[in-house]
C-alpha cells in the first residue's frame, strides 16, 4: 500500500463500481478503483470497528474483479 | 504455468508465507514479496497472485482465513495450530524459529486444500510447493 496512497484516497472518494460489503466481515467495505490504462482494480479494503468512528483503511491491493460473495451497498459513483 | 513448472525442475527456491493478523489473509509467494502481483479470486476465500506482465501464477491469498477458510480444513487447522503456539515460547527468537519450522507445513496444506478449488493451477502449485524451503 505505501506509495499508493493518493490511489487509495482516490477509491475511497470516487469509488468506479460503487461501494462493497465484505464477504465474511460486515464491518467492512470494499471500495473498487479502475486502473483504466491496465483493465484492473485497486481494492481498497476500509474496517469500521465503530458505528460513530471512522473508519480505517486496512489494506489495498491490485485486482482483476470483484470478489464473489461481495455485495453492493451503495451504488456506482457517476457525478 | 510456465513459471510454476519450472519451480519444480529447479530444484529447491525460497517459499515466502506472510499471515496479515488484521485483514485475516494469509499469503504465499513462490516469488520475493517485493515482486508486483493482481489478485485473481476463484471463489469467496481464494485468489491466485499473478505477475501482470507475463500473467504468470506465482502465489495465493486467502481471504478470512482464520474466520471461514480454517475451520473448513482439518488438518490445516492442525498444522496452524503449531505456528500458533508462540505464546508458550520463551523469545521473539523462538517465535521466528517456531514459524519458520511450520510455514512450508502450512503452504503445503494450504495448497492441498485450494487443490480442488483451483484444478490444474492447483495441482501444480502444490508441486512447487513441495520444492520450496522458508525463506
Amino acid at each position: 500500500m505505501a506509495g499508493r496512497e493518493e490511489e487509495v484516497k482516490a477509491a475511497i472518494e470516487r469509488p468506479t463500481i460503487g461501494i462493497f460489503s465484505d464477504a465474511d466481515f460486515p464491518e467492512r467495505q470494499i471500495y473498487y478503483f479502475l486502473q483504466k490504462e491496465k483493465k484492473r482494480y485497486l481494492k481498497v479494503v476500509v474496517q469500521f470497528k465503530n458505528a460513530d468512528e471512522p473508519g480505517e483503511v486496512i489494506t489495498a491491493f491490485t485486482t482483476d474483479s470483484p470478489k464473489k460473495g461481495e455485495k453492493m451497498v451503495w451504488p456506482i459513483f457517476d457525478p | 504455468m510456465e513459471r510454476l513448472a519450472a519451480f519444480q525442475l529447479g530444484g529447491q527456491h525460497p517459499l515466502y508465507v506472510k499471515y496479515d493478523p488484521v485483514f485475516d489473509a494469509l499469503i504465499i509467494l513462490l516469488v520475493s514479496p517485493q515482486t508486483e502481483t493482481v489478485v485473481h479470486y476463484v471463489d469467496q476465500h481464494v485468489g491466485l497472485l499473478y505477475t501482470p506482465d507475463d500473467l504468470e501464477i506465482v502465489g495465493l491469498q486467502v481471504e478470512a482465513f482464520e474466520r471461514s477458510f480454517l475451520p473448513q480444513h482439518d488438518s490445516l487447522q492442525r498444522v496452524w495450530r503449531l505456528s500458533d503456539a508462540s505464546a508458550e515460547l520463551k523469545d521473539a527468537g523462538d517465535v521466528i524459529l517456531a514459524f519458520a519450522q511450520v510455514t512450508p507445513r502450512v503452504a503445503q496444506e494450504v495448497a492441498r486444500a485450494t487443490e480442488p478449488i483451483l484444478g490444474k493451477a492447483g495441482q501444480a502449485f502444490t508441486r512447487a510447493v513441495a520444492y520450496t524451503y522458508a525463506a
